[in-house]
């Protein structure tokens, strides 16, 4: 059996840890949680064909009170950057976590969720910040944890990148 | 460590010390508290003593803990906080990889009263997050205000009575101090956290 780490990033309060919750056991909750520390589960996958257990690093999120260390995405094939698209600014920590990644791992497969998409009355991140990622050749989908729009899709994208040993993205 | 006041102490203190053996199996050098037997009795049969498959993380964390132990006596491992979910609870433990006379020694540490962070953290970041809305909204009444004090300039620069006068000039003084009070909640809060 293939098994791949991956890891959740993303500022604090984006909606990683509601994100696997969907993913691994198809619940959401309203109620923010703050992680501390790493949380793993395991979930095992089928795609085209081959039989993988993702273990999925949901990493607390990145702000003044906790920095992510080397040491947790050591050893990771791919990650999910995870943004709030209802605060500008998980952007901005989004970038910054993406070029720490590729400084720990290398170029190794990603997907930026644009999570909070039930929420797009409230909407901050502009065409202009999208256009930035596309711009750099990220994939970049919208997410609900609350729907589950984009959750299945965008852990199917990942494992699939992960499996053909993508090109690196820039 | 067979020292009943030791074990006591360990027992307290929500420690658990495991030796691994040459043969990369582990052995309890302490009594087992209640929470790891809870691990243990789910990972699966015939891997209890590798400790394989007692908490994913720990796993991870092993691999790295072999090279700090190959490395002797001055090297030492901690990981940082990991959730590990036992009997439907989640728990917050931390790991140490410890060379002590030659033994590697692992330690597991339960992280409870005021070693759990998460209560903290949890208010810290709900504080943050409210500092973020209000910046927000703040942000969002900065174009209104920006507008109001745009027309009372220009009405400023029409003919009017002496009262009148008195009136617009004390709105354009009032709406002035309303956009500063404005950029004063606005700015820092909304400066992005984190690197």
């Amino acid at each position: 059996m293939i098994q791949k780490k991956v890891c959740m990033l993303g500022g604090f309060a984006v909606g990683k840890t509601s994100l696997v919750a969907r993913y691994v056991s198809s619940i959401f909750s309203e109620k923010y949680l703050s992680t501390v520390g790493v949380k793993v589960d395991k979930k095992p996958v089928s795609v085209d064909g081959r039989d993988v257990t993702l273990m999925i690093w949901d990493i607390y999120g990145q702000d003044d009170f906790q920095t992510v260390q080397h040491s947790q995405l050591r050893g990771m094939s791919g990650y999910l950057l995870v943004i709030d698209g209802t605060r500008r600014a998980t952007l901005d920590t989004a970038m910054a976590l993406q070029t720490l990644a590729t400084e720990v791992v290398g170029d190794v497969p990603f997907v930026v969720l644009l999570n909070k998409s039930d929420l797009t009355s409230t909407w901050d991140i502009d065409d202009a910040g999208v256009f930035k990622m596309a711009e750099r050749g990220w994939r970049v989908l919208r997410s609900s944890a609350k729907t589950g729009e984009g959750v299945e899709e965008a852990f199917e994208v990942l494992t699939r990148a992960m499996l053909v040993d993508a090109p690196a993205q820039r | 460590m067979t020292d009943s006041l030791l074990s006591e102490l360990f027992h307290t203190l929500n420690l658990v010390a495991i030796e691994r053996q040459p043969d990369h199996t582990f052995f309890l050098r302490t009594p087992s508290p209640t929470w790891l037997s809870g691990a243990f009795a789910a990972a699966p049969a015939g891997e209890r003593n590798t400790l394989s498959g007692a908490f994913p993380f720990l796993d991870d964390f092993l691999r790295q803990a072999s090279g700090a132990w190959q490395a002797g006596a001055h090297a030492s491992l901690v990981s940082g906080p990991f959730a590990a979910t036992v009997n439907e609870d989640e728990l917050l433990l931390r790991a140490s990889a410890l060379t002590i006379d030659g033994r590697a020694i692992l330690v597991l540490e339960r992280l409870v009263g005021a070693a759990d962070t998460r209560p903290i953290l949890q208010k810290a970041r709900q504080h943050m997050l409210d500092l973020e809305a209000l910046a927000r909204q703040a942000s969002n009444a900065n174009a209104p205000a920006a507008a109001i004090a745009s027309a009372a300039t220009a009405l400023q620069a029409t003919p009017l009575s002496p009262d009148q006068r008195a009136i617009v000039d004390r709105l354009v003084t009032e709406v002035a101090a309303l956009r500063s009070a404005l950029d004063g909640i606005s700015g820092p809060a909304a400066a992005p956290t984190g690197r």
